[in-house]
């Protein structure tokens, strides 16, 4: 049989006409999502409320994108299960006609024996009024004589008569209270509602909440347990309302801030409690990528009973989510104001604050201590009936562990420490002057703190000539207020170098800091020219201190590692599919190796491909496949690498993470708990594609290879065409053909652009037409492209001509 | 609509009568405050004052040098308020593939050999000959503050706020060098830029007048010439009430600054009464005209400021908002594309039917361009974000060669592959068609030799002006 090929630079597009190779089989098929280039892919952009207590039923709103057909709500940890209630889909505005119709059903309802009744309070009450308005007028029962008015097809105006209060109060917010101030939001205009049952025995704390559909699954958004009481803000919050009843304590407030919105709520309060009011909105939702500031920026603000003001804060410390510590001085209700600090609001601008009595630790020393050493760190801060609180070092626990105060039946806040394998000392004062530096060996961690605003603390070792030399901070990282600055001063007191900030990311990218954005810690990495008495001189930048102020200071030569992050952190695959993930390395001390990445303890069937990561290379994608037979469950999967460092064999985990924009521009590798992988059956099925590689393909700048991927079974394939997902700068690819038994295609590399030495993996995606229908007679029948697969990982290298 | 009858309250008209609310009425409403508001940053309302200041008038305007013969008279700037996607107006990269092109992958032949532009410019197709495209602007910058003022100064940021080029036109070729047309030499259409301050340090005497309005609304309501409702005699009628009430100025008959506030009054009216009124009436032109230009404000802007470079205005900016497409990109550019394309199209075709582009440059830019690869992930969903390593600019007329394409991008848009060319660049060759000194001096108040364009810099990826399409 005879093929005629056509072919394009750029992405190559093949038309092979009437081939039918042995069985009908797609060998890829278009019912699963791929990975991250799927534009159908869901993802969810707020959970509302964003938590519940523990031993209660909580319904949740979640606002996203592409979630039609959500299959399944995934919860991280033991003791929470959740189920979907409803999909709720996007909302248009009405006309007239159907605004006035839709209003005749709502109000039927609400007077009906059985129906709904309206909320109480004061919104209710204006509703009952609205209602007897119409009444009056006989609008409604002229609507209903009228000719029937067909609401739109929607999933709840379709069901109004089963919906609950809940719902049909959000059918009235969503469809008649148009608030003008709202602007279109395509990312979180799709939703859902879910039902989240939190055993009583469920360990408090953040979990992980995801949805999968039948095109993929979304990234995971923060969903919080505590043991207090909740309540939720009613829905539409109006700025102008009465007051609300003022509330028993404890208590966390449940919030939205829509646009323009400023939230209160009224509370009970007793003389003498020491109230810890803590906002959650940015830790909720890190980072928006349309917004300025790129999070939901909270203040909090208090007021007596008569509308003074006694107090208000927009941040704590370094983070932005506000947090009051406050004595109330008087037995009365108080008001509790929350906004964004520029008025600004919307759908995912959601809160919670807790207003409690709460243990809550401000500060910690010291932060860590050696691995399987006994360490006991002294702790301050509100309502701690404790002052001291043991460290879990136990080996393999990981480098960063947090921990919380159990007092009674009541949680602290988590706290970081560290836990290192170098020896450890803590500082000693006086050594606030060179004269009284503080003798140390090295290598060593020193657990110090910046005890009040502008000390200094110096530190005196004995260099060697030649000695390679690392200091490194490590506080903000441990959430410790501290912007250190360091110093390292030669005998003669000369400073031979100094840092403030050393800054972890790679462009505009954030790789390694979580959340945080200021990266405060200091680091600087110098080779003595001479032996002799060297000082290591630490403050804050800022000249701040205080007893929170602490740090750990490593001292010593050069520790090569890395670290590693893999995104993304969720993926719904097809048995026998492949997807892209991307896995970024960070490298320590001077590290600059080859990484061997690699599943750990995975399922049977899975099977990653181009897990190298080249030397000096910081970043690679690479290909994750799935097993051929579905999985009933979601298993988290464990991904490491592997170098080898001196001689030995260094392994570390592969860190779960999304990369999220912060701001239009910068962007982060924010962690997660899992890395989720959920296997579904595919309706088709086909052999997986295989490489028929030894070792990397080979690319002359300037010259072409040719890459052959080998099928088990014959494929019938109409229009297709493949392309690089993020290619390599100057590699293109080239004749795609279709052979018995596989395909083949050439990879080329521009002589001017594409760069001798790089390396990494080719990811090739297969795209198909299908043709659109067209929407008049004088219209031509469109072709619509779409992705159908993804090759499994290519690794390459450019070479010299 | 019914008015209600005035039941005995006292009105604010009456009150004023009354002379209940003094001189400080006239500061908030009376109409010579709005008049001096309107023209608060025009050199008719601050060419005397300006005189006494040490910015503008109490130094020397410098010689432009001896520079070539102008060719050029006036600038129509098309200001691309938040950077257009070089990849779908002129830039297009058919073979980049979908992530690149998402669907408008179809760009079409133009009445030039070799140069096609994107599939949404039909009308721009067929005057290629008439202008040139720069293929190959960069300044590397992603942020619309910055990238806007470096556009537009030719300068990058520094202790000094320089001038853009309006009002560097504006000191070469306005009030000071003999200009005195019915409008100011610096006219914007219709909301000033608002990004940064456009008169930099040559301060307020060199910004633009904004008009503020709609030309394509009846009537195009400029601001502080021509008022909706407000009748010549009521509006006189409010003059007179001012004047009554001006204790002030009554008390200090003599004192210059009153005087000088008069005068500027005076001017202010001058405007409101006189020709410029039937300069902003765009019915003038016809119907047909109007329909030619398309039915929109940025179509009619184009028509207004076709009117007014006929009347000799040194530089008119068209300040065409709505290309920060991060968010339904590829929506806005179905609607705003054929928008841009017709009005533009028209105007070059216009002006250099009426003999005008041989004396006017037309120079089509934004801050920036946008990502060329298409931003698919939420919350874009198809969005382009900001581009400043690589983009597109359009020069015609006035000395402009046309049917050219200067530079290239590389095959898929996403650096400079030939001939950099920088907005200090493009900015310094039309001052050389206009006759201006790109070595010569600006005025400022620290006496500091500052010249209108810097040198090249070093590590600057600047390839020198456009000598290439710049009619010798």
């Amino acid at each position: 049989m005879k093929e005629r090929t056509r072919v394009e630079a750029g992405p190559v597009r093949l038309r092979i006409g009437s081939i039918v190779l042995g069985l009908a089989v797609l060998f890829f098929c278009a019912d699963g999502a791929v990975g991250q280039s799927n534009q159908r892919e869901p993802s969810i952009g707020y959970l509302y409320p964003a938590g519940g207590q523990t031993g209660t039923r909580v319904q949740i709103l979640i606002g996203g994108q592409n979630l039609r057909g959500v299959s399944r709500v995934c919860v991280s940890g033991e003791g929470a299960e959740a189920s979907l209630v409803r999909y709720m889909g996007r909302f248009r505005r009405l006309n007239g006609t159907e605004r006035r119709e839709l209003r005749r059903r709502l109000d039927a309802l609400n007077r009906s024996p059985g129906g709904t009744q309206p909320v109480e309070g004061a919104r209710g009450g204006l509703r009952k009024e609205l209602a007897k308005k119409r009444a009056k007028k006989g609008e409604a029962e002229r609507a209903a004589a009228a000719d029937p008015v067909k609401l739109p097809n929607h999933p709840l105006l379709n069901e109004l008569d089963n919906l609950s209060p809940w719902e049909l109060e959000f059918v009235e917010n969503q469809f008649l209270r148009l608030n003008r101030k709202n602007q279109p939001n395509a990312q979180i205009a799709d939703t859902a509602l879910i039902e989240v049952v939190i055993e009583p025995g469920a360990i408090p704390g953040d979990r992980e909440l995801r949805l999968e559909t039948a095109t993929g699954m979304t990234n995971p958004l923060c969903f919080q347990i505590g043991r207090i009481p909740e309540q939720t803000e009613p829905e539409p919050y109006d700025s102008d309302a009465p007051p609300t009843d003022p509330v028993d304590l404890p208590m966390v407030m449940n919030g939205q801030i829509k646009a323009g919105d400023i939230d209160r709520f009224r509370f009970h309060a007793s003389e003498g409690q020491d109230l810890v009011i803590a906002t959650c909105a940015r830790h909720l939702i890190p980072f928006l990528a349309d917004a300025v500031p790129g999070w939901f920026q909270a203040t909090l603000a208090l007021f007596d009973e008569s509308g003074n003001e006694l107090a208000f804060t927009d941040d704590y410390r370094f983070s932005p989510d506000p947090i009051m510590f406050y004595r109330v001085p008087a037995t009365g209700i108080y008001e509790l104001e929350i906004r964004d600090s520029i008025y600004r609001g919307r759908a995912d601008f959601v809160y919670r604050v807790s207003i409690d009595e709460q243990p809550f630790i401000t500060s910690i020393f010291p932060l860590g201590g050696r691995e399987g050493e006994k360490t006991t760190a002294k702790i301050g801060g509100w309502n701690l009936r404790r002052k001291k609180l043991g460290l879990d070092t136990r080996p393999n626990g990981g480098s960063v562990r947090q921990v919380a105060l159990h007092q009674d039946d009541q949680l602290s806040n988590p706290v970081l420490f560290a836990v290192d394998d170098l020896p450890e000392s803590t500082e000693v004062e006086p050594n606030s002057s060179r004269d009284d530096a503080q003798p140390i060996d090295l290598p060593r961690i020193v657990n110090g703190r910046i005890a009040a605003p502008g000390d200094v603390d110096f530190f005196r070792f004995r260099g060697r000539a030649k000695q390679e030399l690392v200091v490194e901070v490590i506080g903000r990282r441990l959430h410790s207020p501290i912007d250190s600055v360091i110093k390292l001063i030669d005998p003669s007191g000369q400073i031979l170098a100094w840092n403030d900030d050393h800054e972890y990311k790679n462009g505009f990218l954030h790789n390694e800091m979580g959340t945080l954005t200021h990266h405060a810690d200091s680091y600087l990495r110098h080779r003595l020219r001479r032996g002799g008495k060297y000082c290591i001189q630490i403050g804050d930048s800022r000249n701040h201190g205080g007893d929170a102020f602490a740090y750990r200071l490593r001292l010593g030569p050069p520790r090569p590692g890395f670290e590693l992050r893999v995104t993304p952190s969720s993926l719904a695959m097809r048995t026998g599919r492949t997807a892209p993930i991307c896995v970024h390395a960070s490298r320590k001390d001077g590290f600059e190796g080859a990484i061997e990445v690699r599943l750990k303890n995975a399922p049977p069937g899975f099977d990653l491909q181009g897990g190298l990561i080249p030397a000096g290379v910081d970043r690679i994608r690479a290909t994750l496949t799935a097993p051929p037979r579905p999985l009933d469950e979601p298993v988290s999967i464990r991904i490491e690498g592997q170098a080898s460092i001196d001689g030995q064999p260094v392994s570390r985990p592969a860190i779960p993470a999304d990369n999220r924009m912060q701001a239009f521009l910068y962007r982060h590798l924010v962690p997660s708990q899992d890395f989720l992988v959920t296997v579904r059956g595919s309706r088709v099925r086909f052999p997986s594609p295989v490489l028929a590689l030894d070792g990397p393909v080979r690319i002359k700048a300037g010259g072409t290879a040719r890459v052959r991927v080998n099928l088990a079974k014959k494929a019938r394939m109409a229009d297709f065409e493949l392309q690089l997902n993020e290619p390599p700068a100057g590699v293109s690819i080239q004749d795609w053909t279709l052979q018995p038994g596989g395909l083949d295609f050439v990879v080329k590399a521009d002589a001017e652009t594409a760069l001798a030495g790089a390396a990494g993996n080719l990811i090739v995606e297969v795209f198909t037409f299908r043709e659109r229908r067209s929407r008049g007679a004088d219209e031509k029948p469109q072709k619509q492209r779409q992705l159908i697969g993804v090759l499994p990982a290519i690794p390459f290298e450019i070479v010299k001509r | 609509m019914t008015r209600k009858k005035n039941n005995g309250t006292v009105t604010r008209r009456n009150l004023l009568k009354l002379g209940l609310l003094g001189v400080g009425a006239a500061g908030t409403a009376g109409p010579g405050g709005i008049a001096r508001a309107a023209f608060a940053g025009s050199p008719i309302a601050a060419s005397v004052p300006a005189r006494r200041v040490p910015d503008a008038g109490s130094v020397r305007v410098p010689d432009a040098g001896s520079v070539r013969v102008p060719s050029a008279k006036s600038v129509i700037q098309i200001w691309m308020w938040g950077g257009p996607s070089h990849l779908d107006t002129f830039d297009p990269k058919p073979k980049a593939g979908e992530d690149y092109c998402g669907p408008l992958k179809s760009p079409i032949a133009t009445n030039v050999d070799g140069i096609r532009i994107g599939e949404s410019l039909p009308l721009l197709a067929q005057q290629a000959d008439k202008y040139s495209i720069i293929r190959s602007m960069t300044h590397g910058v992603n942020a619309h503050e910055t990238a806007s003022y470096i556009t537009q100064t030719g300068r990058e940021p520094g202790r000094l706020v320089y001038p853009c080029a309006g009002a560097v036109v504006s000191l070469f070729k306005g009030y000071d060098q003999g200009y005195d047309g019915i409008v100011p030499p610096y006219i914007v259409l219709t909301s000033p830029q608002g990004r940064f301050s456009e008169a930099g340090f040559l301060g307020q005497r060199y910004k633009p007048f904004a008009t503020g309005g709609d030309p394509n609304r009846k009537p195009f309501v400029v601001e502080g010439i021509v008022a909706q409702g407000i009748s010549d005699q009521r509006q006189r009628s409010r003059r007179e009430l001012l004047h009554s009430l001006d204790s002030l100025g009554k008390a200090m008959p003599r004192d210059p600054r009153f005087e000088e506030l008069d005068r500027c009054e005076q001017n202010a009216y001058d405007l409101m009464f006189g020709d410029a009124r039937k300069l902003f009436d765009l019915s003038a032109e016809g119907e047909a005209m109007q329909e030619r230009y398309g039915r929109n404000t940025f179509g009619q802007s184009c028509l207004m400021a076709r009117r007014l470079v006929e009347i000799g205005v040194p530089y008119v900016t068209i300040n065409y908002k709505g290309w920060d497409t991060h968010k339904q990109h590829f929506e806005t550019m179905r609607r705003k594309l054929p928008e841009m394309d017709r009005g533009m199209a028209t105007l070059i075709e216009d002006l250099s039917d009426r003999g005008l582009l041989d004396s006017t440059i037309v120079w089509w830019s934004g801050e920036f361009g946008r990502t060329p690869r298409i931003q698919w992930d939420p919350p874009w969903n198809g969005g382009r974000g900001h581009y400043g390593r690589c983009f597109s600019a359009v020069v015609a007329g006035g000395g402009f060669d046309g049917g050219s394409v200067v530079g290239a991008s590389d095959d898929r848009g996403m650096a400079v592959d030939d001939r950099p060319v920088s907005p200090q660049d493009l900015i310094g060759s039309m001052y050389e068609l206009l006759g201006i000194d790109p070595d010569g001096l600006l005025p400022n108040k620290r006496g500091l030799d500052v010249r209108v364009l810097p040198g090249k810099t070093k590590g600057s990826e600047s390839c020198g002006r456009l000598k290439e399409i710049m009619v010798s």
